[in-house]
């Protein structure tokens, strides 16, 4: 009531020494403070904490496999570090280099799920040019294009093999490409389903 | 007799009705102009989700979404407006509410939930962190944010918020923001899922169980969140220790209902069932406490009045929308449709008497008249 009272006296000029309520002074800073804090001690905690990982070694595997109980079998490539990641995906890491590979829910329709899938990395920057036939050495086949973020590139592969479907995106510095890219290829070739 | 609401207009102005326009235009206060920057600074998350998304978004399963979503948010508005059986909050903070929650709480929740999600995947391990993420960091991080967000509504309109209740009400609407605008983004998030055979597959799923769950969901726990607020602001009656202890406790209650509800056990149709039922049940008890207070309060404020403006039997009868439907009834049955709507608005007048109580002494003597006024056009002196 003070407040509309007031106001609707209209004594004092607003915005002039004094006008402000300043027992509201303190309220308000304290406001703003406690919203920054709830995103600032997150973002500090994410930063600070260290990702786990463990560097790949020589004849490692990795089993990849969703709730459903879709299968399928990698060789991770040896001297990378491998991000610890949820059952379904492998992630790995070179430097700036990165590759991951998941498998998908379901393999019923891989050309509407290779569309989406391009629909999907667009909504987060991702730039996907359309897929061209692709086969690897252990039967699997399907779609691969190449995709372009934060200044690397590499490949975006969705692949099926029965009822198995996996994607696969490597991102790769262009100062890096020569070296890792075969690195990629052999990996990708030593997909199996079990 | 004239009828309705026009009737009501001429004779009962309420305090509330006069003043709304300031209630939450406060520019003297400085937190005004926080919660004024806190929604402009909301368009910075909410540009990086948005950004990307726009160019791809699908316009048709989108509209439907936001369709349906709006539908359950009147839906819901409703529920909340009957819920608060003795009202007294002036509309633009419950507006004010929602909006903080609909754009500041979830822009910035966006944010901080992925931050947290990376926490909880580094030191439980990624596994165990993307079952556990959403309980561990939605409870902490959203509602926290949403009650920044009701306590800047109670502080911008300290002088109308008198009761616990109204911190309850003014906390549901500013879950019930969260809630319908993360329904959206949930539907639209699920539209681009390349898993799904449809982008319609993909949304009907979402939007039909966020409906199914949408009594389980923030504006309860932002209301439990808000009673504490309002308990810690209101009851001066009470010690400081006493205050902040039974907030604490109300946050804690939110806090695990929020977690209940998000954590992945038990799982399966029965566990959301269950647990469903245990957060309404919950949520259904602190209710019924701060309703019962507010009674005590309503009951209180109105004990001197006189028999002619409002008698024992009808402060009872107050206590509930049952009770008053009954006592309208009683008066359709003496005097017919005229009778009832006559009684509805002395209702409303004895109603608004202990806000004007409270408020304004002038406002409480015009409303004393209309009741006298109201009550000489019914059949018989009194509903007992």
């Amino acid at each position: 009531m003070e407040t509309a009272g007031a106001l609707a006296a209209g004594s004092d000029r607003p915005f002039r020494n004094g006008w402000f309520e300043r027992q509201t002074f303190w309220p308000a800073v304290a406001i703003v403070l406690l919203v920054l804090a709830v995103v600032a001690i997150p973002t500090w905690l994410n930063h600070a904490i260290a990702e786990p990982t463990s560097t790949v070694a020589e004849g490692d595997t990795a089993t990849l496999k969703t709730d459903d109980d879709h299968q399928v079998v990698v060789e991770p490539i040896p001297g990378w570090e491998r991000i610890d990641s949820p059952p379904d995906q492998l992630q790995l890491r070179n430097g700036k280099a990165t590759v991951t590979v998941r498998v998908a829910e379901s393999a019923d329709n891989l050309d509407r799920y290779f569309r989406r899938l391009i629909r999907q990395l667009r909504t987060s920057g991702v730039q996907v040019l359309p897929g061209t036939p692709s086969k690897t050495d252990a039967g699997f086949s399907g779609l691969t294009g190449m995709v372009v973020d934060d200044g690397k590139s590499g490949d975006l592969s969705v692949l099926a093999n029965g009822e198995a479907m996996v994607t696969l995106q490597s991102l790769v510095p262009p100062d890096q490409a020569d070296q890792l890219n075969p690195q990629i290829t052999t990996m990708v070739n030593s997909l199996r389903v079990p | 007799m004239a009828t309705g609401i026009t009737e009501r207009r001429d004779v009962v102005p309420p305090l509330a009705r006069t003043i709304q326009g300031r209630v939450f235009w406060q520019p003297r206060k400085w937190t005004f102009w926080a919660y004024v920057g806190l929604v402009i600074a909301s368009t910075v998350p909410w540009f990086g989700i948005a950004f990307y998304p726009a160019g791809a978004l699908p316009w048709g399963v989108t509209a439907v979404s936001v369709a349906a979503t709006a539908a359950l948010g009147v839906l819901l508005v409703l529920l909340i407006r009957s819920l608060d059986v003795h009202r007294g909050i002036p509309a633009p903070l419950l507006v004010a509410a929602f909006v903080w929650g609909a754009l500041v709480a979830t822009g910035w929740a966006v944010v901080a939930n992925d931050q947290v999600f990376g926490v909880a995947s580094k030191v439980l391990g990624a596994a165990t962190g993307a079952r556990w993420e959403a309980s561990i960091s939605a409870p902490v991080v959203e509602e926290s944010l949403k009650a920044i967000g009701t306590a800047t509504v109670l502080l911008i309109g300290r002088e109308f918020v008198r009761r616990p209740a109204h911190g309850m009400f003014i906390g549901a609407f500013c879950g019930l923001g969260f809630q319908l605008v993360e329904d959206v983004l949930y539907a639209v998030q699920s539209a681009f899922s390349p898993d799904a055979s449809s982008d319609a597959a993909a949304v009907a799923p979402v939007i039909g169980g966020r409906t199914l769950t949408a009594l389980d969901s923030h504006w309860l726990y932002s209301a439990v969140t808000g009673l504490a607020l309002g308990y810690a602001l209101t009851r001066r009656d009470r010690s400081w220790p006493r205050r902040l202890l039974v907030a604490a406790a109300l946050f804690l209650v939110a806090w695990w209902m929020h977690f209940l509800s998000d954590s992945p056990i038990p799982g399966g149709a029965l566990g959301i069932v269950t647990k469903t039922v245990l957060n309404l049940l919950l949520g259904f008890v602190v209710y019924r406490i701060a309703m019962r207070a507010e009674w005590r309060h309503y009951a209180a404020t109105v004990d001197g009045e006189p028999d002619e403006i409002i008698s024992r039997a009808e402060v009872e009868s107050m206590r509930t929308h049952r009770g008053r439907r009954r006592v309208r009834k009683r008066y359709r049955r003496h005097g017919g449709k005229p009778a009832k709507r006559a009684a509805r608005q002395l209702q409303r007048a004895q109603l608004e008497l202990a806000n004007d109580l409270e408020t304004d002494p002038a406002a409480a003597a015009r409303t004393r008249a209309a009741i006298l006024n109201l009550r000489s056009r019914l059949p018989g002196a009194r509903a007992d």
